[in-house]
């Protein structure tokens, strides 16, 4: 996996190509943490992201969590085909809101197939 | 009728085949007694039976059922294993709940006590059991290996350290998907905040809802590594074995308080707010949004499968009253006729628009009447295995090893014919094990195997359909056929006739050479009675017999009975019709012909002399032959003998009407059918008329 932090204070956009796995989840947390810490608002360009594994989904879950818990905003980008079937093999996507937030916003809202 | 009495008779009429599909299933069972679906099948009949008696009041049957019912489920489970006894006892079973849904339905009530104490027995844990159900078919643990399509809830926690082992549980829940229609559902409820959580454990667990044919030990094998350190439940919650007459849905609650997500106390307090179930939970922080989800989704896939089965349950058949079908043949039969006059009336005004709708709605006719002849065809694989029952039960009674061999079960013969078949054909089959099939040590003896065979076939031959029943018993014995024979003053001593008039003979009224008379035959009433049956279906018999080697019955029956392929002839102003399939060809005779015969009515057909039966003096049609007449070749119990009759027309359809009462004992004619100028064309009963001679 490739990932690539570029941070503003307004926005820091998180670039993530090639298959994120188990060796790429403690690195992607780190990313993560450093991006909500130092801007408003987050975007995860997962555009060219192949594919994933339940731990890196885990690191974005929380994420999302840490993010909305302090009033910033944290969003998902070009979740592609592949990456889809992914979420969907995991069991992420949903209908209903996230219970940590309250029952709004969860990242993996209606990220599925139609 | 009322409404209660229109199901119970629908019930009666479905258990009836449910019953004899049982009964089908138990004894192909005996000879594999581990095939799950013929277990499923017979655990799906008593199921139905059971609950459907119940619903309609039949409560000893549904009370008896219950019993069986629980014995093939342990069988279906693999705790229990199939014996001859659990075939025997559910046979005997069977048969009770015919009794008790008879309608006197009498029957000794101690015997149905019995019967369930005995199945209460079989189905008590083995340290319950008094005694040993037997081992004659040990047929060991069942494996589930193809079954039923069941919907499973399967709740997987994995070990936190799992993704330290190496396994990927999206991997586990891919091969999940494989194994059938799956929802999954994961609780990201555990997964901490991002500062304390250790990227490497996994905070992640499923609900997972599967429908699956495959079985639980399929699912089983998916965690097979991982199920020491995981936390598994693996659920049945839905069966496609339960009646699917009134689909279960369960509530939200029950679901969630089933998983042990929600306490009783919980639900029946959100209960009392008028809001959405789950809203309401989900506001209150009493259950996870991806709880609530995961039951609602267990709920719809459950919604799913009950109603995809019932859609194709009503979409497999429709009950309909057969008479509702006769009446739709008869209209058919009406049409038939009406368009043979519209074909007429329309070549003879020689209008090209009326010909060509002439012709339209003889091709729509001719397609319906192909469609409807077809809705009357059952396969007669139904009455194939009451037979094997009869065999079963005969060779038992006789201390005779007997075993029956079907083929082309899956022939199809209009409805009537079916079961207007069955006397007779269970008069042949008891002749061939009371007479033919001889007992285990005389075939011995002869160095044949202990074991006899009857071996029962149905094919398709053209517009017939061809039975056999052969057996590799003793054969039949001529001299003795002669000897009685001539004892009953039926032929000359000095008679000689070929092997086929002599086997003829049996057919005789009175008839049997058995020098003894059992329960199951010998009395000389039946085969008579056989050939009546067979020949009022517009059908023929023939045996052949071989002394040592055994007897073979052949049958040729038309395929229906209400609209028939036949040809028209003509004889002096009148039309007649015989059924094509006993016409083998037609040739012309002159009067030089008839001459030359020198008064006998035999023709010369490519060098081998033809009788004939001349039908303008058998039915008194005027003296004055034309100069030239045809004799129609017939085969009539494999002998060739002609018909002849002034001209012939060619193939006609002919729509089978029967004589009036008044007609009904008319020697030679088996009924009228209708001209397509109304006026009516007599059917030539054929194998009469060669035996009036």
């Amino acid at each position: 996996m490739n990932c690539n932090l570029e941070q503003s204070e307004e926005i820091a956009e998180i670039i993530i190509s090639g298959s994120m796995s188990i060796e790429d989840a403690a690195n992607l947390r780190n990313v993560l943490a450093s991006a909500i810490a130092g801007s408003c608002r987050i975007e995860i360009d997962l555009t060219a992201a192949d594919t994933t594994d339940i731990s890196c989904l885990q690191v974005i879950c929380s994420a999302h969590r840490a993010a909305v818990q302090l009033g910033k905003q944290l969003t998902l980008r070009g979740t592609e085909e592949s990456l889809i079937k992914c979420l969907e093999d995991a069991g992420f996507p949903r209908h209903t809101g996230c219970q940590q937030q309250n029952g709004i916003a969860c990242l993996w809202q209606e990220r599925q197939r139609n | 009728m009322d409404m209660a009495q229109v199901h119970r008779e629908a019930f009666r009429e479905e258990a009836h085949e449910l019953l004899t599909e049982l009964e089908s299933a138990l004894l192909e069972l005996e000879e594999n007694p581990v095939d799950a679906n013929l277990i499923g099948c017979a655990f799906r009949a008593m199921h139905t039976i059971k609950g459907s008696g119940a619903m309609f009041g039949f409560y000893e049957v549904a009370e008896l059922t219950h019993e069986v019912e629980t014995v093939f489920d342990q069988v279906r489970n693999g705790s229990t294993s199939v014996t001859k006894d659990l075939i025997d006892k559910t046979l005997k079973a069977g048969d009770l709940i015919r009794c008790l849904l008879s309608s006197n339905g009498a029957v000794d009530e101690s015997e149905r006590q019995q019967l369930i104490s005995t199945f209460r027995q079989m189905a008590a844990p083995p340290e319950d059991k008094p005694v040993h159900v037997g081992s004659d078919n040990p047929a060991g643990a069942l494996r589930e290996s193809e079954e039923d399509e069941k919907l499973y809830r399967i709740r997987f926690r994995p070990s936190p350290d799992i993704f330290l082992t190496g396994t990927d549980p999206l991997l586990l829940l891919k091969e999940l998907r494989d194994l059938g229609k799956c929802r999954i559902i994961a609780h990201l409820c555990d997964i901490p905040s991002l500062d304390s959580m250790d990227p490497e454990r996994c905070y992640t667990y499923w609900d997972i809802i599967l429908s699956t044919a495959k079985g639980i030990n399929a699912i089983k094998d998916v965690f097979i590594f991982v199920e020491e350190d995981s936390e598994i439940h693996i659920t049945i919650i839905d069966d496609s074995g339960n009646s699917i007459d009134k689909p279960i849905y369960k509530k939200l609650g029950e679901i969630l308080v089933e998983r042990g997500d929600l306490t009783t106390e919980d639900m029946e307090q959100v209960l009392q707010k008028k809001k959405l179930f789950g809203e309401i939970l989900v506001e209150s922080g009493l259950a996870d949004p991806s709880k609530v989800e995961a039951a609602l989704v267990e709920q719809q896939q459950i919604r799913e499968a009950q109603q995809k089965r019932q859609m194709s349950a009503a979409a497999a058949s429709i009950r309909v009253p057969s008479e509702k079908l006769d009446t739709l043949v008869n209209l058919v039969g009406e049409l038939v006729t009406v368009q043979a006059r519209l074909s007429q009336t329309a070549g003879l005004r020689n209008d090209t628009h009326l010909l060509q709708i002439a012709e339209e709605v003889e091709r729509l006719t001719s397609e319906l009447r192909d469609s409807t002849l077809n809705i009357r065809m059952m396969p007669i694989g139904s009455t194939f295995s009451k037979f094997k029952r009869l065999v079963r039960d005969l060779s038992q009674q006789l201390e005779k090893e007997v075993e029956m061999v079907t083929e082309g079960a899956g022939t199809e013969l209009d409805k009537t014919v079916i079961e207007r078949l069955n006397d007779p054909l269970v008069h042949i089959i008891r002749n061939s094990i009371d007479h033919g099939i001889e007992s285990p040590e005389t075939r011995q003896a002869a160095g044949k195997p202990r074991q006899g065979t009857v071996h029962l076939t149905a094919e398709h031959s053209g517009d017939s359909v061809i039975l056999t029943i052969r057996d590799d018993g003793a054969g039949l014995d001529k001299n003795a056929i002669r000897a009685k024979a001539i004892e009953k003053k039926l032929i000359l001593e000095s008679a000689e006739l070929s092997d086929r008039e002599l086997f003829a003979l049996i057919f005789a009224p009175g008839f049997s050479t058995a020098k003894k008379i059992t329960g199951v035959s010998g009395r000389g009433v039946g085969m008579d009675v056989v050939k009546q049956s067979i020949e009022a279906l517009r059908g023929t018999i023939d045996i052949t017999s071989q002394k040592g080697e055994g007897t073979t019955i052949t049958i040729k029956l038309p395929l229906t009975l209400a609209i028939i392929e036949s040809l028209m002839v003509k004889i002096g102003d009148e039309y007649f019709v015989m059924p094509l399939s006993l016409v083998e060809e037609c040739v012309e005779l002159t009067s030089n012909d008839i001459e030359r015969a020198h008064g006998r009515n035999l023709a010369n057909v490519r060098g081998s002399m033809i009788p004939y039966i001349p039908l303008r003096q058998r039915f008194l049609l005027g003296d004055k032959d034309p100069a030239i007449q045809h004799v129609v070749v017939t085969e009539v119990a494999g002998e060739r003998i002609g018909l002849l009759v002034d001209s012939v027309i060619g193939e006609h359809q002919t729509v089978i009407k029967s004589l009036g009462r008044m007609y009904r004992d008319v020697q030679g004619l088996s009924g009228a059918t209708i001209l397509g100028d109304g006026s009516v064309a007599l059917i030539l009963d054929v194998p009469q008329l060669v035996q009036w001679g």
